[in-house]
């Protein structure tokens, strides 16, 4: 089909008005993309090409590396625990903020600020908080009569202690999770009311399926965050004691940066890539059983 | 005005911002860019002060300091400048990564430059330091300050137990005898003081290696030797104290200690540590009253008095926009007016052989003993995985304290992953 001089000019002039965006995307995100994909190929300094060495990252990587291992071995593990206790903790709070309560704007706010605090901050804050001798943490478990663990100081806990404080930014997800709440139809509930339902059937017959597109989107992020999870390790315990908090990500970036191995640190991208992909993918496809679109038949 | 007017005068404007830019060029010095790490206020105005009175000094060239993100092996930011091009003509490196630096083509090779100055600088330096700074026969940064390690001892605490203060342990033998006695519990779990915990302060693996009589590489075999008999026995002796304490129970009490006045050796939490002469400057201000001691590190029976040091150094980023600028400030800095300025500021130790027995540079009696301990100093090998031997040693050590690994495995294992990286680069 041929287009008119007119079309042709209005498709220039789109283009040209989204130039500024078209060529930072192309310079600064397209570019790496690709580059990286030709590195993790590479001996690569970060400076100089040294090698090529065709798949010779990776079958290291794989069948040497213990480092890597462990990395992945840690990232998973705080993904498989901090994703589903993101999405309880998020849901339970978005549940609460959407009580019918005169001071509710107030506790919103209450709960959306650690969202606004940098994690580089929020990271120095926890680290006094889980302080073994000092901390509130520990304080308040003694005056319980519980004697806290090191938290980030132990490697059985120091795991755990980043999972449970990334809990501290589950403000950000409930406030999308009330959102969708709100947009539940008040009829549904009404037509429950006069069935005598109770709240948890109302909760899990209604609710759950109707916010069930927004509980998948919030997965499918909480896992892309979690793969990626560096800052806590980064400043609280730069992935220690005895390499307990080395995540995926903190391992490539010493690779990349402290060692000069930039062609293994791309290596190492693409592969977290491919397995972040894998995982949506598989996320997806199972998700159709638990998923309810509005106007879907059933 | 018509638009040919407008267009004349717009040149005319533009001719005298020419000329205007050019005579300022002329008679402006060529600028020369430092990067620096160090952040802190005393170590950031003692550069500022050297900086300026090299600008001062000559006609030539005007040196512009920039603290910029960074430590001791993480310069991501000096990195990806240098990949971009837009990196500074010097560069304050920790010396041990230089030939790691060079190796990854960030820095610039100074050789050149110094055969041109008909220069000779291992007639100017300490041996250990400028060792650090060459990689291959060349020299890659100018060696800038320096420290060595001493083992602070609380002198109360030794008179509380009935310990000579005057006669801190001298062998590893005394020194466990010793510790032991200076350890109150509270209950099996808790602690009031430790004697000593032995990964403290400057406790590394390289300390207590050498210190058990090890060697960390062979260099006429270019192999790595961390799993030296010596090294594995200094870790097994780090997992016994671990294990006789509980490593649980010393980490927690461990996490408590802060800095500043919340420092476990001037808090009275510990008796005992090996640490930089820095640690001098925090006692002066965060534990005037604190009576305690500096001896030699406590070694092995038959092994001579050995301490380690480390410091940084200048180098001249690949890519520098004025590499000549670049190398003359560094020459400056570590020079006799450099290093002198930045000794009395900030009581680093110098690599000069003429400052060495200046201890009029320093307003205490303590650096002294720190001074004294540079004849028979040792740095780390100066290899181009260094970076990468420092961390695997390091995890080592905590999955030996930790229970995870057996010292042998550990060290063995070190060895299996840097040799590798190692044999890269020959």
């Amino acid at each position: 089909m041929r287009k008119t001089k007119q079309e042709v000019r209005t498709t220039l002039m789109g283009l040209a008005f989204a130039s500024p965006w078209l060529i930072g995307f192309v310079l600064f995100v397209a570019y790496p993309i690709v580059a990286s994909l030709y590195y993790s190929f590479t001996e690569f300094t970060g400076l100089d090409v040294t090698g090529f060495v065709g798949f010779g990252n990776y079958v290291h990587m794989i069948s040497k590396d213990e480092l890597f291992h462990k990395s992945l071995y840690n990232t998973l593990y705080y993904l498989s625990l901090a994703v589903p206790l993101g999405l309880v903790v998020a849901l339970v709070l978005a549940l609460l903020l959407n009580l019918k309560m005169r001071e509710i704007s107030f506790y919103r706010t209450c709960v959306y600020i650690p969202n606004i605090v940098p994690a580089f901050a929020s990271s120095f804050i926890w680290l006094w908080m889980l302080n073994p001798e000092y901390g509130l943490v520990n304080l308040l478990l003694e005056k319980i009569g519980i004697w806290g663990p090191g938290w980030v100081s132990d490697p059985r806990w120091s795991k755990l202690s980043i999972v449970l404080m990334a809990q501290w930014g589950a403000g950000g997800s409930a406030m999308i999770f009330l959102a969708a709440l709100q947009d539940v139809p008040r009829s549904l509930y009404e037509v429950a009311d006069l069935d005598g339902a109770s709240s948890w059937t109302k909760l899990r017959y209604i609710t759950l399926p109707m916010i069930s597109p927004v509980i998948l989107f919030h997965v499918i992020m909480a896992l892309f965050g979690a793969f990626q999870v560096f800052t806590p390790a980064y400043i609280m315990t730069s992935g220690g004691p005895a390499n307990s908090t080395l995540f995926y990500v903190l391992y490539l970036y010493r690779n990349a940066f402290n060692y000069g191995k930039m062609g293994y640190a791309s290596a190492m991208a693409w592969l977290l890539f491919l397995l972040a992909l894998v995982t949506t993918l598989v996320v997806m496809k199972t998700s159709g059983r638990f998923v309810y679109y509005q106007g879907e038949e059933r | 005005m018509t638009v040919r007017r407008q267009a004349k005068l717009v040149a005319l404007c533009l001719a005298v911002f020419v000329v205007v830019a050019f005579a300022v060029v002329a008679t402006a010095k060529e600028k020369v860019t430092f990067w620096t790490s160090h952040s802190g206020k005393v170590d950031r105005e003692a550069l500022e002060l050297i900086a300026s009175k090299f600008t001062e000094s000559q006609d030539k060239y005007e040196v512009e300091v920039t603290i910029v993100p960074g430590s001791e092996t993480d310069v991501a930011k000096l990195m990806t400048a240098v990949a971009a091009g837009t990196g500074p003509d010097v560069y304050l490196v920790d010396r041990f990564t230089t030939a790691q630096r060079a190796v990854a083509g960030a820095l610039t090779d100074l050789t050149p430059f110094i055969e041109r100055a008909g220069w000779k600088p291992q007639d100017d330096f300490l041996e250990f330091a400028i060792e650090e700074s060459t990689w291959a026969g060349k020299i890659y940064s100018l060696p800038f300050d320096t420290d060595t390690r001493g083992l602070y001892y609380r002198k109360a605490d030794f008179r509380e137990a009935g310990l000579d203060p005057d006669a801190p342990p001298a062998t590893i033998e005394e020194l466990d005898q010793v510790a032991a006695k200076l350890t109150k519990r509270i209950t099996d779990r808790r602690f009031e003081r430790f004697g000593l915990i032995p990964w403290l302060g400057q406790g590394w693996h390289y300390t207590w290696g050498w210190a058990f009589g090890g060697e960390f590489y062979d260099l006429a075999a270019r192999r790595l030797t961390c799993n030296h008999p010596a090294i594995v026995e200094s870790f097994a002796w780090q997992q016994k104290v671990a294990d006789e304490y509980s490593i649980a129970a010393i980490q927690g009490f461990a996490s408590a200690f802060g800095s500043e006045a919340q420092d476990p050796f001037i808090a009275g939490k510990i008796s005992m540590i090996v640490d930089g002469d820095w640690k001098i400057a925090g006692l002066q201000r965060f534990g005037p009253d604190v009576e305690y001691g500096v001896a030699n590190i406590p070694v092995k029976a038959g092994v001579g008095s050995t301490t380690w040091a480390g410091g940084w150094a200048l180098a001249v980023p690949r890519g520098a926009k004025n590499p000549e600028g670049g190398f003359e400030f560094a020459r400056f800095a570590s020079g006799p007016v450099g290093q002198e300025i930045y000794t009395r500021d900030t009581s680093h130790l110098p690599t000069l052989k003429v400052l060495v027995d200046r201890s009029d540079l320093f307003a205490d009696s303590y650096h002294d003993i720190f001074l004294q301990m540079l004849p028979f100093a040792r740095s780390r090998p100066a290899l181009p995985v260094g970076a990468l031997l420092w961390d695997e040693l390091t995890s080592a050590r905590d999955y030996v304290i930790n229970g995870d690994k057996a010292p042998q495995k550990a060290l063995d294992d070190v060895v299996e992953r840097v040799q590798a990286e190692l044999e890269k680069h020959f």
